[in-house]
């Protein structure tokens, strides 16, 4: 009597095709990677994730992410509340082009964004006379990365801005609430979960970005290199051991911002549902 | 077609949908499920269709056991709330559905489905129609493509959960008295899921009153009204004191 | 009283209580426009100035090289071969997803969603440790002398693993949205799981699917990170055209290199209007299914 029974049929084929698809092509490789870290001993793998120039890329790939995230936070909250409510010409491009990023191949940008910002170029050579260098600096890697994590507060946001009930702004209107005292007390209160989820998802997508980030970057070593290109250049000298170390570290990271960014998803849904 | 339910249970999570619910079904019966909201009688309904599976009992077709067998299998006539439609298929193709879906060796010719679909759009006083996509007709004339649907596939049973809720209140009489005289006419064994007694005591030969998924009382209108079996059917019909038999 | 101050309060001076004043409104969408403008537009504009700056016939001459040429052979080829598999996957795992319930739910969305939260260098990572020369299967490979690494199936390994959650990640949300019922009633009609797929659910999903398939598409061929650390870089046999694009950017030939790119933005645009469209058509079906 416990065998479970669908009305719809397809769970056995649905299912078996996916787990066997996701094991061969994800789980096995990824238990390849955990076990290549278990075998290197606790010694050599901390001497491999703990070297100067690893640590001095943990603090590019990790910190200039950061504030490309939060830059994203601001001006993303900003695009995300124009596009939702404002009707102005172009609006619906804008809208389109928001995912941009998302569609363009990351070395296309790469390449992109360093012609732009160079110090003779469109952009750059209107920042240079003030001292700004962009290319092959932090600021350059800022830049890719902003680019990079743009459609990810954008989007996470416009669906709950839609969803707000304009009827809680005007009750706000009505107990005498300016239009500043509404949005900082009842609207940006609201949409909280919603930006720290699309901030999360921004910083873990520019921790691991790649491609665009090493056209701009210049790449020297303990000033401008990513995590991500010393683990190519490792795996390119054949040091499979510290690159996996590093893939490690990489991964480790990944899930604790994934694990943040669910419990925050989590809160938003509480939130909605209440 | 005779159905029987023998001490259905169904529970979502925790919660208990339908309690050991047990009725016999004759061939040609015209039945009511009445009951409020979250009392299980859609639960029970589409447990005969198919659409869920009981956690205990069985359910009988002809004597024949099908507690197990998909919904596909059964074939029963089913009419949903929503309705269902296939948005992306005009009135003509959503009725065709069924012949079509048809293992070749059964399936009726071109001519056949034509003809056979244009019979039941004239039955349900759609002919005409057929080239509009449901999007383009009104909610009475959905639930009617709905209805010929389900009776397309030549069904032993019909199907029918709160037929009549999305209407309004004219349209929703036109095709109760439409229902009756329908089942008059082919004697197909109905049941219809509704929380409006009204429309329960207007339409059905009998009333099977559900409450917290256990079946109340079961009888002719004439007979609950006469003698409800507990405090929840006087309640719930919202009997006066004098019309029932126990007050004296 | 009370009631004529709170008349006044929610319209002021003509303006809706609950908008901004039309300064506020212009300096923000001034805002969006310079931020949208700077990293949005300025970059796709200056591939293509870049492309043509040397007019036409040198634009066309960067795709007389064999090496150009075989860059996009390939990058195609191995679109044809994971695109097609990611879109299977994207439906097998979608309906297993919205049409049943199981335990364990939550972890198959969470697994499906992992290539977009790890870096791609990873991607290609786990395939090097696997079929490397030093790897755990590399000596046997080398003993049956299969060649995965810095050849084709890696290349396809590693876009496959970088582009799988796409097509299933467009159509989850959408047949949640759109539920089951529609494939209930064909169950109850006597369709088989098959009719049912084909004669209803597929119609219901196509705009999402094809948005999902061309956006797989675009990421496939644009794949840099995993594809770079798999393929080996070897010219004329295991480059595409990124890395192609990589190789010209860096030997100075930028015409040739932003030439290949304007190939691969006009992907990225025609994915971004057919994600217009699939949207608009979504949002009009479900419109169309909420009235009845």
């Amino acid at each position: 009597m416990s065998r479970r029974r669908h009305v719809l049929p397809g769970f056995g084929l649905t299912m078996g095709y996916t787990w066997i698809y996701l094991g061969v092509l994800v789980l096995l490789p990824l238990a390849g990677l955990a076990l290549k870290t278990g075998t290197m001993g606790w010694g050599s793998f901390w001497a491999a994730i703990s070297s100067p120039q690893v640590v001095a890329s943990y603090k590019v790939s990790f910190g200039i992410s950061f504030l490309a995230a939060l830059t994203n936070g601001v001006l993303g909250l900003i695009a995300a509340w124009v596009l939702a409510r404002y009707e102005f010409p172009g609006r619906r491009v804008l809208d389109a082009l928001t995912d941009l990023p998302f569609a363009m191949p990351t070395a296309v940008a790469g390449i992109a964004l360093t012609s732009l910002y160079g110090p003779h170029e469109w952009i750059g050579g209107l920042l240079a006379p003030w001292g700004i260098k962009v290319s092959y600096t932090l600021v350059g890697v800022y830049v890719a990365l902003t680019f990079i994590g743009l459609p990810f507060v954008v989007r996470t946001l416009q669906p709950v801005i839609a969803d707000l009930s304009a009827e809680t702004e005007e009750a706000a209107a009505t107990l005498g609430a300016g239009r500043w005292r509404t949005f900082w007390r009842v609207i940006f209160p609201s949409l909280l979960p919603a930006l720290l989820t699309g901030v999360t998802l921004a910083y873990g997508r520019a921790v691991g970005e790649f491609g665009s980030v090493i056209f701009i970057a210049g790449n020297r070593p303990f000033h401008t290199e990513i995590t991500p290109l010393l683990i190519v250049s490792k795996l390119e000298s054949y040091d499979y051991n510290g690159a996996a170390a590093l893939g490690f570290v990489m991964l480790a990271a990944s899930f604790l911002i994934v694990l943040v960014s669910n419990g925050l998803q989590g809160w938003g849904a509480r939130r909605r549902v209440a | 077609m005779s159905v029987e339910l023998k001490n259905l249970s169904k529970a979502f999570g925790r919660f208990a949908a339908v309690q050991d619910v047990s009725l016999p079904i004759e061939t040609g019966e015209l039945i009511a499920l009445l009951g409020p909201s979250g009392s299980g009688k859609t639960t029970i309904l589409r447990m005969i269709a198919g659409l869920e599976f009981p956690d205990a009992g069985k359910i009988f077709f002809e004597g024949q056991d099908v507690t197990f067998r998909s919904a596909y299998q059964r074939r029963a006539g089913f009419v949903f709330q929503s309705y269902a439609l296939f948005n992306h298929l005009s009135v003509f193709e959503n009725v065709a559905f069924g012949l079509r879906v048809l293992p070749r060796r059964s399936r009726p010719s071109k001519q056949a489905i034509v003809a056979r679909v244009g019979e039941l759009l004239e039955i349900v006083q759609l002919a005409g129609l057929g080239r509009r996509l449901p999007a383009q007709l009104s909610g009475g004339q959905r639930q009617r493509v709905a209805l010929a649907r389900a009776l397309a596939i030549g069904p032993r049973v019909l199907l029918l959960d709160e037929p009549f809720g999305a209407l309004d209140a004219r349209v929703r009489k036109g095709l109760r008295q439409w229902l009756r005289a329908f089942h008059d006419q082919t004697h197909l064994t109905t049941l219809f899921v509704t929380h409006d007694q009204e429309e329960a005591f207007e339409v059905a030969d009998r009333v099977v009153i559900i409450d917290s998924g256990v079946i109340q009382q079961s009888g002719s209108p004439a007979e609950v009204c006469a003698n409800p079996a507990n405090d929840f059917v006087v309640d719930f019909l919202d009997l006066k004191p004098g019309q029932t038999g126990w007050d004296g | 009283m009370a009631g004529a101050i709170a008349m006044r309060r929610v319209v002021v001076k003509g303006r809706r209580a609950t908008a901004e004043s039309p300064t506020v409104r212009r300096i923000l969408i001034a805002v969006v426009t310079l931020f949208f403008g700077l990293f949005l537009v300025m970059p796709l504009v200056v591939v293509f100035h870049e492309a043509f700056k040397r007019g036409l016939s040198a634009y066309l001459s960067a795709f007389q090289d064999p090496y150009t040429q075989h860059a996009v052979y390939l990058t195609l080829l191995v679109a044809v071969i994971a695109v097609p598999l990611n879109t299977i996957f994207g439906l097998a795992s979608a309906w297993a997803i919205t049409k049943f319930s199981f335990p364990g739910k939550p972890l198959l969305t969470s697994l499906i969603d992992l290539p977009l939260w790890i870096s791609p260098v990873i991607g290609g990572l786990i395939y090097v440790l696997l079929f490397g020369r030093h790897g755990w299967l590399g000596g046997w490979l080398i003993d049956h002398d299969i060649r995965i690494l810095f050849a084709l199936p890696g290349i396809v390994l590693a876009t496959t693993f970088v582009t799988f959650p796409f097509v299933a990640r467009g159509l989850i949300p959408l047949m949640q949205a759109q539920g089951s019922a529609e494939e209930e009633a064909a169950a109850t009609l006597g369709a088989s799981g098959w009719q049912i797929f084909r004669r209803v659910t597929i119609p219901k999903i196509k705009w999402g699917l094809l948005y999902g398939v061309i956006l797989c598409n675009a990421r496939a061929m644009g794949e840099f990170g995993a594809v770079s650390v798999v393929s080996g870089h070897i010219r004329g046999r295991t480059n595409t055209m990124p890395l192609q694009i990589e190789i010209l950017y860096n030997e100075y030939q930028f015409s040739a290199a932003f030439a290949v790119a304007t190939l691969l933005c006009a992907l990225a645009l025609l994915t971004l209007f057919l994600k217009f469209i699939a949207e608009w058509r979504a949002a009009r079906q479900l419109a169309a299914g909420s009235r009845s």
